[in-house]
């Protein structure tokens, strides 16, 4: 693979975390503040928007780069198996940054004509524990691949230049 | 209608409760350890501080570009190069050993088709050689052959030669009787010529004496005279006869000498 290649998939995959991470939520965000639903205003009754925001942005942008050096790398390569794992412990942070931030315990305020006749509490913290659950569970696989890849990194270079001697491959 | 959109989020609330309460028995320990952790590490991360964070993206992003265009991954490592030039060595050795191989082969290859070259012709002289002996042993026993049909017809000839010889020696006792018988016949007559010799002495004095007929006592002892002469040419094919067959017994006794010698 050519560094061109490498540094075209970083870019590639730089951009969709930046989406996923950034763009996305901070567009979610913002239209659930101000939401109206059927004539009534639905008033997102959260008081650390600003805080969501922000953790969302500075993990959206570690994550980012860490994907852009991830991707770029070399397969197989011990900073690939780095940048990987690095790149799902702070995906885990961020997940997490929406707990202690407050977004996963979201209060409606339900008003009519300037009078607050209620509110609707929306809690997924479960949800979001379930998520880290899983999370673990990859995190436990990259480890796995990332010790991999510096025990059999002798042998993964060999596969990869493919070297032979006489016209057979050493193994 | 509020009411009734309540009552759908109700619902799907519901499910997704059943969900989690379902996996949370296995989840929930390792979501807890997650917490844990991360609790204890979000602590030193710098707050209301994003240019931080921009700063470590860009850093992160100019040396991942960095070391991913100087490191792409296409160059092979120390310890394979070292393995290359073993290789190109161990290339370069068989390649030698190749043409050394070829060479020899080649030369071996001359060597054998001269060797070959000559003992085809060795072969071929050997051949005709053979051919020619088998001829000569073909000619030998063909003449074997002939010898013993020969041998065989000789063998018939001898016992034909010798059946042969015992009717001529037969034959000859027989002529040897008659010769004798012959000579005495011969005898008696000579013997009766001169008695009648005698008798015309004694008939010529006797015809002296009587002077009677002389003619016809000349006439009786030419006559006489003419019988002897007969018995006398006779006597001579006789002998002429006896001296043949004792020429053929000797003869017929030679051959058979020569074919008990031969045989």
């Amino acid at each position: 693979m050519g560094r061109f290649y490498n540094t075209t998939k970083g870019v590639i995959f730089m951009s969709i975390y930046i989406v996923t991470t950034m763009v996305i939520p901070y567009f979610t965000f913002t239209f659930i503040k101000d939401m109206q639903l059927l004539g009534v205003d639905i008033v997102l009754e959260q008081q650390n928007y600003e805080r969501i925001i922000y953790w969302v942005s500075t993990f959206g942008l570690l994550i980012s780069s860490c994907a852009f050096f991830n991707y770029s790398s070399p397969k197989q390569s011990i900073r690939k198996g780095t940048f990987a794992l690095i790149q799902l412990i702070l995906n885990c942070l961020y997940i997490w940054s929406y707990k202690f931030s407050g977004a996963t315990e979201v209060r409606f305020e339900i008003v009519v004509e300037v009078v607050n006749i209620g509110f609707i509490t929306v809690n997924v913290q479960s949800m979001v524990m379930l998520y880290m659950g899983t999370y673990f569970l990859t995190i436990l696989l990259k480890g796995y691949d990332f010790f991999d890849y510096i025990i059999n990194r002798k042998k993964i270079r060999e596969k990869r230049y493919k070297t032979t001697i006489g016209g057979k491959e050493i193994s | 209608m509020i009411l009734l959109t309540v009552d759908y989020i109700q619902i799907i609330a519901d499910i997704v409760a059943f969900i989690l309460n379902s996996l949370k028995l296995f989840v929930d320990p390792m979501g807890m350890f997650m917490v844990n952790w991360m609790d204890y590490v979000l602590q030193f991360f710098p707050q209301n501080n994003l240019t931080l964070y921009i700063a470590i993206f860009a850093v992160i992003v100019t040396t991942g570009a960095i070391v991913n265009i100087a490191w792409p991954g296409n160059k092979r490592p120390g310890f394979l190069k070292k393995v290359d030039e073993v290789e190109e060595k161990i290339e370069r050795k068989v390649e030698e050993l190749d043409k050394k191989v070829e060479a020899k082969v080649e030369e071996k290859i001359a060597e054998i088709e001269t060797k070959v070259k000559k003992k085809a012709k060795k072969a071929k002289k050997k051949a005709k050689d053979l051919e020619k002996k088998a001829d000569e042993l073909e000619e030998r026993v063909e003449e074997i052959d002939a010898k013993i049909k020969k041998k065989k017809k000789k063998k018939v000839k001898t016992e034909e030669l010798e059946e042969k010889l015992e009717e001529l020696e037969e034959k000859a006792e027989k002529l040897e009787d008659l010769a004798e018988e012959l000579e005495e016949d011969a005898e008696d007559l000579e013997e009766e010529a001169e008695e009648l010799e005698e008798d015309v002495e004694e008939l010529d004095e006797k015809a002296e004496e009587l002077d009677e007929d002389p003619e016809e006592l000349k006439e009786e002892a030419e006559e006489l005279e003419e019988e002897a002469e007969d018995l006398e040419k006779e006597a001579d094919t006789l002998e002429e006869e006896i001296e043949e067959l004792e020429d053929d017994i000797d003869n017929v006794e030679k051959e058979l000498e020569k074919a008990t010698d031969k045989e």
